[in-house]
């Protein structure tokens, strides 16, 4: 009997406080596009179609949703923390106030998509497609941006504090009350189409 | 048995210094947590300009989520109606939970209400403490009272 609650507590001990993601929740995410305040997190929905999926305050914390189709999407306060959103397409997505900190957005298509108030700092977007994204107060602290495309995005009061530009273009970007000086910059292509270099190791 | 005892010790003081770590980082304010006890003041200083026009002491304010802050609004050098300065915080407000509002010895209580908008038409300080619900980042809109007016901007960062 003493080993058996011994082995028991030794598996709560291991199983830990956390959860995983609920897998009816997943289901009906499928099949009806739509999720409200539904747990998701560290699900895999790696490739998943979910075009025009329309999901508020959803908590997809270290999910999976690399090469994901969320483009269209309503995606308003939903926790993205350190999920994987690489390569996927979120062109025209409602991102608005949501929380994507640490997350991996290498090569995403985020292409007009609406990123007011959204916390990406410490996020990778190294390759993503920004151009004509709203960032108005958008949280990019030491994000990666290198090599990101940033024309015609609108850059206002956004925090880029210790974010990389590298090779980012931000040719006819709105950069208002942005302080580009404190991101680095290394042949970056500013709004005005002049090259920045004052990062440059 | 001198063994046996030192062990404990050993044992004793570990524990006692793993608690003390753990108390101390429990203390910190964590995002995320609501914090406790009393807030951590921050400033911003609003100077006059060669022109009149606002000089903020600092434009940017890293906060945690659920920290518990009391913000001072300072301004040194304002005489009259004229050169006095007027600030506005309200997205912040709109996403945080307002404790007390403050001029001098006068302390208001908040209750479910927010209010508008600061003005310092001689020197003083103004303050109000709260805490940050929701990640994002915040305006800080200052102006003085000339038409057009010059305005400064500064920004809360709640992560």
């Amino acid at each position: 009997m003493r080993r058996i609650l011994a082995t028991a507590a030794l598996l709560a001990l291991v199983a830990g406080p956390g959860h995983a993601f609920d897998a009816a929740d997943v289901e009906k995410l499928l099949a009806t596009k739509s999720c409200f305040d539904c747990d998701l997190s560290g699900g895999d929905l790696a490739g998943a179609n979910l075009h025009a999926v329309y999901m508020t305050d959803a908590n997809l914390t270290g999910a999976n949703l690399a090469g994901a189709d969320l483009a269209q999407g309503y995606l308003r306060f939903v926790t993205l923390a350190g999920a994987d959103l690489t390569g996927a397409d979120l062109e025209n997505v409602n991102l608005e106030s949501a929380t994507l900190t640490g997350a991996a957005l290498a090569r995403a298509g985020l292409k007009d998509a609406s990123l007011i108030n959204a916390s990406l700092a410490n996020a990778n977007l190294a390759g993503a497609t920004l151009a004509g994204a709203n960032l108005t107060r958008t949280n990019l602290r030491a994000a990666s941006l290198a090599g990101a495309d940033l024309t015609g995005a609108n850059l206002t009061s956004t925090v880029v504090t210790g974010a990389d530009l590298t090779d980012a273009d931000l040719t006819g970007a709105t950069v208002a009350r942005t302080s580009l000086g404190s991101a680095i910059l290394c042949r970056t292509r500013l709004p005005d189409g002049s090259r920045g270099d004052s990062g440059c190791p | 048995m001198r063994r046996i005892w030192l062990a404990a010790l050993a044992a004793g003081v570990t524990f006692w210094a793993v608690v003390g770590a753990a108390e101390e980082a429990a203390l910190a304010p964590q995002s995320g947590l609501i914090a406790s006890g009393a807030p951590s003041d921050i400033f911003l200083e609003v100077k006059t300009g060669p022109n009149g026009e606002p000089i903020l002491s600092a434009e940017e304010f890293p906060l945690v989520l659920g920290g518990y802050y009391r913000f001072n609004f300072v301004c040194p050098d304002a005489k009259d109606d004229a050169t006095g300065f007027h600030l506005e915080v309200n997205d912040l407000l709109a996403n945080s939970h307002l404790r007390v509002v403050s001029v001098r010895d006068i302390e208001i209580y908040m209750q479910g209400l927010s209010f508008r908008a600061i003005e310092c038409d001689e020197a003083g300080a103004a303050r109000f403490s709260f805490y940050p619900m929701r990640r994002g980042v915040y305006d800080i809109y200052v102006r003085d009272h000339s038409d057009p007016a010059q305005e400064a901007f500064g920004r809360f960062v709640v992560e």
